[in-house]
């Protein structure tokens, strides 16, 4: 019944999360192409001689840098939006009255939400990071090596971490909606001001570990201290971060499959 | 031998009591009806049967089995209002309610549909309030059940379609399934009913076989209804 429900909310999810997704992709290969081209024309090596740039290919390249910054905002934004929308519309509106009678318990309905959220997740964060190999002019020859530093560890971990903070901010408002709906009045309004307070205790405690994490290892003082912190440093930083969104995750899913099982539909 | 049995139920919200320590009991093979004005309690009671709510205090078996997915799956729900996914076709609800629904019945679902010259390629979203509100009870009675629950099934229906709502479901429910009907619109399902039970302020304030109740009072189920919640005021 997991999967039914899964394949269910998915086909109900994904069409705007794709089409956005494409969307990015293509700026950012419009941006990685009319780069190339930029390059070539304005900096000839073998001759050392400076050629203007078509201003046409340089309109085009700047458009599309900032087209692609938008479509990946907006990707983000949609993805959160629908899982959201898909959650209150299936288990708070009339469709409720569906979902709930359907012959399955309520924490598989709870547990294909999420993993109807992680896996749109996992799709922006991943249409995300290809296109960012864009920005990299050699992603042809060496493709797995992301973003300018060259990192592949640093970035993996980074991408794992975004997957989790994503996956917090949708559980901030899985729970937001669950507790807005136990008022009776101005649901909307409650969810929102729910997700948004556990949103930003969880930020707040999140910032706490950090400053006593630093405080404790002294090598960690030079992300405050130093502009360019180390690449160990930053690993260590990210990693903690995950670590502190994957608990989150660890004790907001209970509590909110908690407080599914025991919601009444008014 | 009962299907779904109340053990004194009550239901609050805040401080308002809806529903106050109500026991009763579903029997097997009769259509019920439980009548009584708006605001009665009617369709908690329904909705405490379907997981919908949990009750404050008492307990709720089908079966005698606590509820959950056995008494979902042997329990038909029509709510008093549209639950589909609008964006969908009637092909794609069917097969929804194939997947989810063992005992869903497809051929009798199409063959009911073909009736009403509903198309299963429609948009539900292009049909009308009450074309939906049809569908939604052709596909509640194709399901092979023990206990088919209709709250409110002609409210919002006009006079014209009301017959033909009350003849779909006496000519499609499962022979000896009940049928448990939630209406303040008496008059009009009052020659379906084996069974009444009048609620009133979240009290049961009168159960009794439909028949014998006529023939004690010599009048009619609206009249006795009538006459009790002019009494009960």
């Amino acid at each position: 019944m997991l999967v039914k429900l899964l394949a269910y909310n998915l086909q109900r999810l994904i069409k705007p999360i794709l089409i956005c997704a494409g969307l990015t992709v293509l700026t950012a290969l419009i941006f990685y192409f009319t780069q190339y081209d930029t390059e070539f024309i304005t900096h000839d090596t073998r001759t050392e001689e400076i050629i203007h740039a078509s201003p046409f290919i340089v309109f085009v390249h700047g458009l599309f840098y900032n087209l692609y910054a938008i479509c990946g905002v907006v990707l983000t934004v949609i993805t959160l939006i629908r899982i959201w929308s898909l959650f209150q519309k299936n288990l708070y509106s009339d469709e409720a009255y569906l979902t709930y009678t359907l012959p399955i318990k309520r924490h598989i309905i709870w547990a294909s939400h999420c993993l109807t959220a992680l896996i749109a997740i996992i799709i922006c964060m991943t249409t995300i990071l290809l296109s960012n190999l864009c920005f990299n002019q050699d992603f042809i020859s060496a493709p797995f090596q992301f973003g300018a530093d060259h990192e592949p560890l640093l970035n993996t971990i980074s991408y794992f971490c975004l997957i989790l903070q994503l996956s917090f901010i949708a559980m901030c408002g899985f729970l937001g909606i669950i507790l807005g709906h136990r008022h009776t009045k101005q649901t909307e309004l409650f969810s929102r001001l729910w997700g948004f307070i556990v949103f930003t205790l969880g930020e707040a405690l999140l910032l706490l570990t950090i400053f006593l994490f630093t405080k404790l290892n002294p090598a960690m003082q030079e992300i405050f201290q130093q502009a360019r912190p180390s690449i160990e440093c930053l690993q260590s930083l990210i990693t903690l971060v995950a670590i502190v969104y994957a608990i989150y995750l660890l004790i907001l899913y209970p509590v909110c499959q908690k407080l599914l099982d025991s919601a009444d539909l008014n | 031998m009962s299907l779904l049995q109340y053990h004194h139920v009550s239901k609050r919200f805040g401080n308002t009591t809806v529903l106050d320590n109500i026991n009763l009991e579903i029997p097997t093979g009769k259509i019920i009806g439980l009548l009584g004005p708006n605001g009665a309690g009617k369709s908690t009671l329904i909705k405490l049967a379907n997981t919908l709510l949990t009750p404050t205090t008492g307990n709720i078996t089908f079966q005698n089995q606590p509820l959950g997915v056995a008494s979902k799956t042997e329990i038909a729900y029509l709510p008093e209002r549209t639950y589909l996914d609008k964006t969908r076709t009637i092909r794609q609800t069917l097969d929804f309610f194939q997947n989810f629904y063992h005992n869903f019945d497809r051929a009798k679902a199409e063959r009911l549909l073909d009736d009403l010259d509903l198309q299963l390629d429609t948009q539900i979203l292009h049909m009308s309030k009450g074309m939906q509100e049809k569908l939604q009870l052709i596909l509640v009675l194709s399901r092979h059940v023990k206990l088919y629950i209709l709250d409110e099934p002609l409210g919002g229906i006009d006079p014209a379609a009301r017959d033909y709502i009350l003849d779909t479901i006496l000519t499609n429910f499962d022979e000896g399934a009940s049928v448990l009907i939630s209406t303040h619109l008496i008059a009009d399902i009052e020659k379906l009913l084996d069974e009444v039970i009048f609620l009133q302020n979240g009290k049961i304030i009168l159960q009794d076989d439909a028949d014998h109740l006529r023939a004690q009072t010599q009048t009619s189920i609206d009249e006795i209804f009538r006459k009790e919640f002019k009494n009960a005021r």
